[in-house]
């Protein structure tokens, strides 16, 4: 693997799109290698700090779009 | 009717047999990521519950009329809604959109649980208004590749398709967005994880 090629693959891994062969060839060198393991986990501190800043909408807004599929599903 | 397992697909199918509960599962499911993708783009809160219910709705509506078509794609659909709606909002506006006109984990792991005060949740809201706004300031294409791949659930390979790019291309550029991103937060000495 050339250097790019191993970054990208590492963004395919991060998300669940390498096939299996790949998955454990792309773990076994992020736990072999620790400049691979080192890119990862920063990978993964952006991946994991995007999900942490997902909002919710209200509690309200929900009711009303519920609500509009139960008011529609009598009609 | 089982609940949780089931997948996007099937609640859609159980919907459109009659059982209510199947599309409150799908928007609850859903919800975080359809209406952060909103908010990134409009900023506003208000504005992004209004949208958010316009989008829930017209799929609703879409869904009832048979004309669901998206086999296994239901979020990427949904958000192609919404930022469609998003898009109609600024030109009504006259202003520009945030990202080009296109067609179209589990959260909170990293969080440690323990009993906030209203401090800590107020400073966690702030922390993650931050990141947001971190992202809204990434360069166009890699904030359009991360809005794509990580709240629309596209795979690179449609995200390379839909903006004419390689999908090494694609993956290049959410590699730098995730680095950047990074970059950001570390200078503002963000904890995301409080």
């Amino acid at each position: 693997m050339d250097e790019i090629s191993t970054l990208n693959d590492l963004i395919r891994f991060a998300y669940h799109e390498t096939d299996i062969l790949e998955t454990v060839l792309i773990s076994n060198l992020i736990d072999e290698d620790p400049i691979i393991g080192a890119l990862y986990h920063e990978l993964m501190m952006s991946v994991n700090a995007i999900d942490a800043s997902l909002e919710d909408p209200s509690d309200d807004c929900i009711k009303s779009v519920c609500g509009y599929a139960q008011s529609i599903a009598y009609n | 009717m089982r609940k949780t397992s089931m997948s996007d697909q099937e609640l859609v199918n159980q919907y459109l047999l009659g059982h209510q509960t199947a599309i409150e599962q799908l928007i609850h499911r859903h919800k975080r990521k359809i209406f952060t993708s909103i908010m990134l783009l409009v900023k506003d809160k208000q504005l992004a519950e209004d949208l958010f219910q316009d989008t829930l709705i017209k799929v609703i509506n879409t869904l009832r009329s048979g004309n669901y078509n998206e086999e296994g794609k239901f979020l990427p659909w949904v958000v192609r809604i919404a930022h469609n709606l998003v898009i109609d909002h600024f030109r009504r506006e006259k202003r520009m959109p945030m990202l080009r006109e296109t067609e179209e984990f589990s959260i909170f792991d990293t969080l440690h649980s323990y009993d906030e005060n209203a401090q800590d949740k107020l400073l966690k809201t702030q922390i993650h208004a931050e990141i947001r706004e971190l992202i809204n300031q990434l360069p166009f294409e890699q904030k359009e590749v991360l809005l794509m791949r990580h709240f629309a659930d596209m795979s690179f390979k449609e995200i390379a398709e839909l903006t004419d790019v390689s999908i090494n291309t694609a993956l290049g550029r959410m590699r730098y967005a995730l680095i950047n991103l990074r970059k950001m937060i570390e200078d503002k000495k963000l904890n995301f994880q409080l």
